[in-house]
């Protein structure tokens, strides 16, 4: 009764300031009514709704070697619905239901997704929201009624619910417009590309801009409501070649902001651009690396990559996917034991290290970090979380899904799964690069190794740049070794960390095998950001690049001919 | 900033300026450019031990403006430009060549698509690296495929036929003018929203769009056979769609398209208006139609009804590289010369017809994908079976294309329809057609028969290994009474196998109704078009059309729940 009377109270006041935006009271007035009267015949009634409506503006630039390979605009606007039928403990979410088979499957991953008129005519973005919610809703039935029949057969193993309860907040954030000269933008792409017309050397190469306002609307029948404005810019140079035994060489420089002034500027791009070329060039003349194993030193955006890929990707968690279908829950099972939820309390990195989630940080030192906001996508309030003291895992990320062991959000629902916002590597003792570099030389020779290895650029499991180091301080350039066996285990290993930390700024990466959520990631996914120092591992493999690779042209490039 | 540094900067950035006005002294054009290349690539490849025998570029741009509304809204309004690459590179010779069909083996459908992104801009150094680039990456894929040939035909059963994988041609040299295309964007999303208004009272009506767009198609051809063609074509299209839900589920869809080569070309306002109206009262009548079971018997299809029907269960089956496959129905291949249809029909395909009836004809272009000119094929006279449609791979008894090699951009040309025409010298009236079937009706003794009048489209199945059916998908179909009543019905599919009911053909009208539309099919979509007077069968079948499980909404639209 008690939470009957709150909840109206709630929604009332948003009424209010709702009424300014037509889309807002789109929103509202229809998400009132699917409150009160959405029930078929006398099944589960919704107890929850979110609408979510994303506008977004977006421009996108490409060239190579000067010339322009597309230059376009869109404006889209989105809607997802997501319903709820049965209550807090058991509900139709986390579900996947494997009787319609592939057409089913994407019927699942797009389901809850409109598009919207452009146009902020009030009873069309009604309409729009009716339709949406009532295919949202009779799918919910199914799922519940699915999800009901296949735990009736089972002892259902965690207690725990399926949604764990927020105060619900309303939040703004509206920065700035991403706004752009167009002319400028273009001359950028093009003559960053242009650069490369004097490189035969390299065989293919191109420059991607592209910058996007998203404006973002958020409402809830708990009364939740958020609205954000997230303007963003990204350059992205990509040059690859081959080595004169075909072995495939590529690597990128790329570029983030709020705005084009927070991109460097294009004298520094080009340096950016010619150390890049340098060091392919150095790559294709460079020897192999047979196999390795021991201590290995990895600085700068390599120390962040690494950390990013094995360690900190098992940081987000979500509850296993229940199905009607044996094999596939069996299948998700496995997967999900490889995240860090099992390691709670237990030490996953050396004492000295402490791993913090920042979603409220905004700058590291003069340089922007941009995995940061004030709300998750659901309206839960950004909050630092300490994962990991002095290297005993105190939690793992979660969104609003509880896990065993952690049964609140920690805010950090991004974008339609759970995911890292800004990660620091804090630690509480630290020694100069040199010094690391002295310490990896010696332990390599105390293992009889004649050379420790250092990678500075790491490529998912592919070191494009990384050094033999000797013990009278020179450096040999070895080409691209492949990392192997690196696991979350090998992080308690780690010997000793510089005190110089970089900052390094990568979109979402794509989670491999099953989505981690059943839905559809729709629009740019969301950047992370890592600052990290370089790291000293004790024992890593590395192994040459498996695989024939296909010759190097036949013919000379045409850029030659002139 | 290190000395190295500096002048490397120094010159990388006056060497891209040095560059850019370069470029702006001489604008080659792409056909200047992609010549050089062919000459450059092919060259250096004669030297190899396995030398290429045929090498081409086809670079296709199109140029596009979209812009769709729904229920008086606007919903999209974009604006693109890209440009395509298809590399045709054979090794080996005329007679066998790389790309020659394996059998046994499921054909990779991605070895018939690549998606080679292109400068659009007219730089000949960015267009002729691509061109190099992607050249070298077929030369390498073509002697691998050129090996497995030649022992696949060692290993397999002798061929059926034994006609050559590439035709001699005589090489074309032709340059029109682009033609620009001619878009106000502002008018069109009036219009769309316009179009569309008159839905919006309807609360029983779950989508009504209405969406413009204008394709600019410009393509460069050069051969090692010494072509070289650009050509340029715009095309605009006007697609109305709106769908209702019988009480039963059932989804009633009701459509209305135009196509035209100009903007003036396209209805105006009051047209398209009276059609939405019709399309509103047609969709309410559908609703309460009643569902038609399965039933054999006469019936009369319009005359779009008709030409859909001759481009399913005809023109494909016609397309010459079906007749060599041999995992195809070949429904036709041995009948040349023997009467398939009545003696008053002829079916002919032409490209260079450009308007027929009054009507733009989509399906028309000078030169094919494979630098072939365009002409006009009989594939019947009088009944009787002549000709197939032929691009450059030959069938036997077929040594030359007839131009019909076609592709949409960045696939494999093989043949495929362009303008077909259904021609009838037996022409009497709709009227006395009518006649025809209420006699055939009482000769069969059956209570009614069927008019067909406006359809979706239609697909058709022509392997070995399925039951070699075709399906054309009606919307507005009536019973006929044999008093003469006209009753509409809903929940029919025109089915049937293309053999039995060719001779079935009893006569024909006066009509010559044009229905333009894309065909989908290995490679890729095209645009066609089919013209055909309205027909009488004494036997077809129909079966019932699937439908939807989905309820319609539970709650009334929001602006009828008061």
């Amino acid at each position: 009764m008690k939470s009957v009377m709150l909840f109206c109270l709630l929604l009332a006041s948003s009424g209010a300031h709702a009424r300014e935006d037509v889309v807002v009271r789109a929103m509202h007035d229809e998400m009132r009514r699917s409150i009160q009267k959405l029930q078929l015949q006398k099944l589960d009634k919704p107890y929850f709704i979110s609408y979510r409506i994303v506008d977004s503006e977006s421009r996108e630039i490409s060239a190579t070697l000067g010339s322009l390979l597309a230059n376009s605009e869109s404006r889209v606007r989105l809607l997802t619905v997501n319903i709820r039928v049965g209550d807090y403990s058991l509900d139709n979410s986390n579900f996947l239901s494997l009787g319609a088979g592939v057409s089913g499957l994407a019927a699942q991953m797009f389901a809850g997704i409109a598009g919207l008129p452009l146009d902020d005519d009030y009873n069309e973005l009604r309409r729009q929201i009716w339709l949406a919610t009532d295919g949202a809703y009779k799918k919910a039935l199914e799922d519940i009624a699915g999800k009901r029949a296949a735990l009736q057969n089972k002892n259902r193993e965690d207690d725990i619910p399926d949604f764990s309860k927020v105060m619900p907040v309303s939040n703004t954030d509206l920065a700035p417009r991403a706004e752009l000269d167009w002319q400028d933008a273009t001359r950028l792409v093009r003559e960053t590309s242009a650069v490369f017309r004097q490189t035969p050397s390299i065989q293919q190469s191109q420059v991607h801009f592209s910058a996007d306002n998203r404006l973002e609307r958020y409402l809830n029948s708990e009364g939740g409501t958020f609205t954000r404005l997230s303007p963003r810019v990204s350059l992205r140079v990509t040059a690859s070649t081959q080595a004169r035994d075909g072995m495939p060489l590529s690597d990128f420089v790329s570029a983030y902001g709020y705005s084009v002034r927070d991109l460097p500027s294009e004298a520094d791009l080009l340096l950016q651009i010619h150390a890049m070329v340098l060091g392919l060039s150095n790559l294709q003349a460079a020897p192999v690396q047979d196999r390795y194993n021991g201590p290995v030193l990895f600085e700068g955006q390599a120390a962040a990559e690494v950390f990013a890929r094995v360690f900190a990707e098992a940081l987000p968690a979500q509850p296993t996917l229940i199905s009607n279908n044996a094999q596939l829950e069996e299948a998700l099972r496995q997967q999900s034991s490889n995240s860090l939820l099992n390691k709670l309390g237990s030490r996953v990195l050396p004492e000295f290290i402490d791993v913090l989630d920042d979603p409220t940080a905004s700058h590291e030192k003069g340089n922007l970090v941009f995995g940061g906001y004030k709300v998750d996508e659901e309206g839960v309030p950004a909050k630092q979380t300490l994962v990991v003291r002095g290297g005993i895992l105190k939690t793992v990320l979660t969104s609003r899904a509880p896990v065993r062991g952690v049964p609140e959000s920690t805010g950090n629902f991004r974008e339609r799964g759970v995911a890292a916002s800004n990660l620091y590597v804090n630690a509480d003792k630290t020694f100069t690069l040199g010094e690391l570099q002295k310490r990896l030389v010696d332990s390599a020779v105390q293992r009889g190794n004649p050379f420790g290895i250092a990678i500075r650029r790491l490529s998912g499991k592919v070191a494009t740049l990384a050094y033999r180091v000797y013990p009278d301080g020179h450096e040999e350039l070895i080409r691209n070794a492949e990392l192997t066996g690196m696991t979350v285990a090998s992080f308690k290993d780690i010997v000793a960390v510089s005190d110089q930390r970089s900052v390094y700024t990568e979109a979402t990466p794509q989670r491999n095998g099953f989505p981690s959520s059943v839905t559809a990631q729709i629009g740019a996914p969301p950047l992370e950001s890592y600052v990290v120092p370089a790291i000293l591992f004790d024992d890593v493999s590395l192994v040459k690049l498996p695989g024939n690779s296909a010759k190097p042209p036949f013919t000379s490039s045409p850029l030659l001919d002139k | 900033m290190e000395l190295r540094q500096v002048v490397a900067l120094i010159v990388l950035s006056v060497a891209a300026l040095v560059s850019r006005s370069q470029n702006q002294d001489q604008t080659p054009s792409v056909l200047d450019a992609a010549k050089s290349e062919l000459i450059h690539s092919l060259d250096q490849l004669k030297k190899q031990e396995v030398p290429p025998y045929f090498l081409s570029y086809e670079i296709v741009e199109t140029h596009s403006v979209i812009v769709s509304g729904s229920f008086g809204t606007l919903t999209n309004s974009s604006e693109n430009k890209r440009r395509q690459l298809h590399v045709d590179l054979r090794v080996g010779d005329y007679a066998m060549d790389n790309t020659r069909q394996m059998r046994g083996r499921t054909s990779n459908p991605l070895d018939r698509f690549s998606n080679i992104p292109m400068p659009i801009e007219d730089d000949s150094a960015a267009i002729r690296n691509v061109l190099w680039y992607q050249t070298d990456k077929k030369y390498k894929k073509a002697l691998e495929d050129l090996t497995t040939v030649r022992t696949n035909s060692q290993v397999k059963v002798q061929q059926e036929d034994n006609s050559a994988d590439f035709s001699t041609e005589t090489a074309q040299q032709f340059v029109e003018a682009t033609v620009p295309l001619a878009v106000n964007r502002q008018v069109w999303e009036e219009k769309v929203r316009r179009y569309t208004a008159p839905f919006q009272r309807f609360g029983n009506l779950y989508q009504a769009v209405a969406t413009l767009s204008a394709n600019q198609d410009t393509r460069w051809f050069v051969s090692s056979d010494g072509a070289a063609i650009q050509t340029s074509q715009t095309f605009y299209r006007l697609y109305v769609a709106a769908y209702s839900k019988a009480d039963d589920g059932m989804e009633l869809p009701r459509f209305e398209s135009y196509f035209s080569f100009t903007p003036a070309g396209l209805p105006d306002d009051a047209t398209v208006l009276r059609a939405v109206n019709k399309m509103i009262v047609d969709l309410e009548s559908l609703r309460k139609a009643p569902v038609v079971d399965p039933f054999t018997g006469p019936a009369i299809l319009s005359g779009r009804a008709t030409a859909v029907f001759f481009h399913e269960v005809f023109g494909h089956r016609i397309e010459g590289h079906r007749q060599k496959s041999e995992t195809e129905g070949q429904t036709f291949r041995k009948m040349v010369g023997e009467p398939i249809l009545p003696d008053f029909l002829s079916v002919v395909f032409d490209p260079t017809l450009r308007q027929y009836a009054g009507v733009d004809l989509v399906g028309s272009y000078d030169y094919d994908d494979e630098g072939v000119k365009a002409r006009r094929v009989t594939a019947v006279d009088d009944g009787v079976l002549k000709n197939f449609l032929m691009s450059r791979s030959p069938i036997d008894g077929y040594p030359t294309s007839n131009g019909h090699g076609r592709a949409q951009p960045g696939f494999t040309p093989v043949a495929r329809q362009s303008n077909l025409l259904v021609l009838n010298t037996k022409a009497i009236s709709r009227g006395q057609l009518k006649t025809l079937l209420l006699q055939e009706i009482k000769k069969q003794g059956k209570s009614f028969g069927l008019l067909f009048d406006e359809i979706e489209g239609g697909f058709t199945l022509t392997g070995r290994t399925i039951p070699n059916a075709f399906n054309v998908l009606p919307v507005m179909v009536y019973r006929v009474y044999s008093n003469g009543r006209e009753e509409l019905v809903r929940g029919v599919d025109l089915i049937g196998t293309p053999l039995t009911v060719f001779s079935k053909i009893l006569a024909a009208d006066d009509e010559a109704a044009v229905f333009n539309g894309i065909c989908g099919a290995e490679s890729g979509g095209v645009p066609v078009s089919s013209t055909a007077p309205a027909i009488l069968v004494s036997q077809i079948e129909v079966q019932k059309k699937l439908k939807s499980q989905e309820r319609a909404p539970i709650l009334p639209a929001p602006f009828e729940d008061k």
